[in-house]
């Protein structure tokens, strides 16, 4: 079992990577703005618990950092929010879409 | 529908071409019609001016309806004149004002209302923007004007009137006579903005909120920060993709189209920055759910109309289903709106980065050596957050972003205000009365003479030169001579 703050802090990191990686993504259709836009809103939750991030090495896209959060996040899973995992989740799927 | 001051004008001066039409027909000889128009002329008068002094011209621009004011302070103040010496008009038995007119007087009323919360005009295309305004409005009452003077110019008992219209003719023709391209500009997007789950709500209740938070210093957070750099960034991008459908359908000069899309990327890359914060630096707070709420709302308007699928929607599709003209002038008041944000977010950050204890640093991040002190390397030790210390480089590139994306963003929507011109220049027709051209009333200014004398000297009066050859001796008193 992991301490719920260190998966918190991980799965933070990995969200804001996500976003980085969706900003710097040379996307002319624009749909990577609106995904950075909802890893902010997530983001948000995560500083309301007062969560900081971990220091990690990125991981190599924004669909893997996505991955990696929600591993995190299922690995604290008695410390997780029940709307933050369902929105990580849904921000997943439309991103993979 | 909502209620935009192109749209308010449109109205009044087909309200007033039909009108002027009718009057050319009748001749409005009746006493009773002439009475109705002369009561009616008071509130149109009043109306004009409040149009004229809604938006402020900084100082050090000139002017120029000053004239035109004067005379129709006049007309406003004034109290309705008996329409002729045989009718008596007590002042409990006022006609009726005439309909037309009240109408119209109405409609640049509502201008004037809309106008009343706008900053002051300091750019060049502000300025030029204004003076197309001033003319649209001002032509309406020189149409009304030139109308009523025919109408009563065979009434002596109407001679004071009848001049005080004439004058108002003589000073307003200028405006008039200026052409619809001349006139185009932003003011005509400003709109009265309701609650109605359209574009145009979605982003004014955005502004509202996010400008809300980003002022308050103790509920302002990094993330809060973020989240509005993001948003800033999807509508710079939404101005953009509507701008270049502008341009490929020809609504907006192609050469305008491709300088505002130029800065609409710039100002999008400066946006980039501020919405990806360092994982060092933190400001901790309450997310503010009205805040939040008004991002969603604003993403999900802006996906359900102008996306389709994962992608912006092809200019086709955009052109079947907006009035793309329309469209671009909520992109508009869009840009003006991540204007206001721009500025609110760079204030919060400059407030956050030169204000004591705001902001935190992890320890470890801290790069002035003045600073590493024993302290700071124990809590770096324990991987510790602290206070950012002042003038410490990762929060003056915070504030450098903020900066640059209020600076681009200023830049991209005074280049967005410059579509709001016309394309198509016009050809000038021959001299005439009035013309409807655009769904504007223009005058065709009589032609000018060609002045046969010289107003301005450009050598000195005669005498001058003697004058400046034998100068005036200061020490010398002067001799007694002939008192003239």
């Amino acid at each position: 079992m992991v301490d719920g703050s260190f998966a918190l802090a991980v799965a933070l990191r990995h969200l804001r990577d996500a976003a980085t990686a969706f900003l710097s993504a040379d996307d002319p259709t624009g749909e990577s703005l609106f995904l950075a836009a909802e890893c902010r809103d997530l983001e948000a939750w995560f500083v309301e618990l007062g969560v900081t991030p971990a220091g990690l090495e990125p991981a190599a896209d924004a669909a893997a950092s996505l991955d990696a959060a929600s591993a995190a996040l299922a690995a604290g899973q008695s410390f997780v929010p029940l709307g933050l995992w369902a929105e990580l989740q849904s921000l997943r799927a439309r991103s993979a879409r | 529908m909502i209620a935009t001051v192109g749209r308010l004008l449109d109205e009044a001066h087909a309200r007033m071409w039909e009108w002027c039409s009718r009057a050319g027909q009748d001749g409005l000889q009746d006493d009773a019609a002439v009475a109705q128009v002369l009561a009616a002329w008071p509130k149109l008068a009043a109306a004009t001016i409040r149009v004229l002094e809604a938006v402020p011209l900084e100082p050090r621009w000139l002017d120029d309806t000053g004239s035109v004011r004067e005379v129709l302070a006049e007309l406003a103040t004034r109290p309705v004149p008996k329409a002729t010496r045989r009718v008596p008009t007590e002042p409990e038995q006022r006609p009726p004002l005439d309909k037309d007119l009240t109408f119209v007087a109405g409609r640049v009323g509502i201008i004037a209302e809309l106008l009343v919360m706008i900053p002051p005009a300091h750019t060049e295309a502000d300025v030029a923007a204004l003076r197309g305004l001033h003319a649209n409005v001002v032509a309406i009452a020189h149409a009304a004007a030139t109308t009523t003077v025919t109408a009563i110019e065979d009434r002596p008992a109407l001679a004071v009137t009848h001049a005080q219209l004439r004058g108002l003719v003589v000073r307003a023709e200028r405006f008039a006579a200026t052409t619809p391209d001349q006139r185009a500009g932003r003011f005509e997007d400003v709109a009265a903005v309701t609650s109605d789950g359209s574009l145009d709500a979605a982003i004014a209740g955005w502004t509202r909120a996010t400008v809300d938070l980003l002022t308050s210093r103790h509920r302002v957070t990094h993330a809060a920060l973020q989240v509005a750099a993001g948003d800033a960034l999807i509508i710079t991008a939404a101005a953009a993709t509507v701008c270049a459908a502008a341009s490929e359908l020809g609504i907006i000069a192609a050469e305008r189209g491709t300088e505002a899309r130029s800065a609409l990327a710039a100002a999008h890359a400066a946006w980039v920055a501020p919405t990806s914060w360092p994982a060092t630096v933190r400001l901790d707070g309450v997310r503010d759910v009205a805040h939040m709420h008004a991002s969603r709302e604003l993403r999900r308007v802006i996906t359900e109309n102008l996306r389709v699928g994962r992608a912006w929607r092809p200019v086709d599709e955009l052109a079947t289903r907006f009035d793309v003209a329309q469209l671009l002038g909520t992109m508009r008041r869009g840009l003006h709106a991540v204007g206001n944000v721009a500025l609110a977010h760079f204030q919060a950050v400059d407030t956050m980065v030169r204000g004591p204890g705001q902001l935190w640093i992890h320890a470890e991040a801290i790069t002035q050596p003045a600073y590493r002190g024993y302290g700071i390397l124990q809590a770096s030790r324990r991987k510790a957050w602290v206070p950012m210390p002042p003038f410490e480089p990762a929060a003056q590139a915070l504030l450098a972003d903020a900066k640059l994306a209020l600076a681009t963003t200023t830049t991209a929507v005074a280049a967005l205000d410059a579509t709001a011109t016309s394309v198509t220049a016009t050809a000038r027709p021959a001299a005439g009365a009035l013309r409807w051209e655009q769904g504007r009333i223009v005058a065709i200014p009589a032609p000018q003479p060609r002045p046969t004398y010289e107003t301005i000297r450009s050598s000195p009066p005669a005498g001058v030169r003697e004058e400046r050859k034998a100068g005036i001796r200061l020490d010398h008193r002067p001799d007694v001579g002939p008192r003239r």
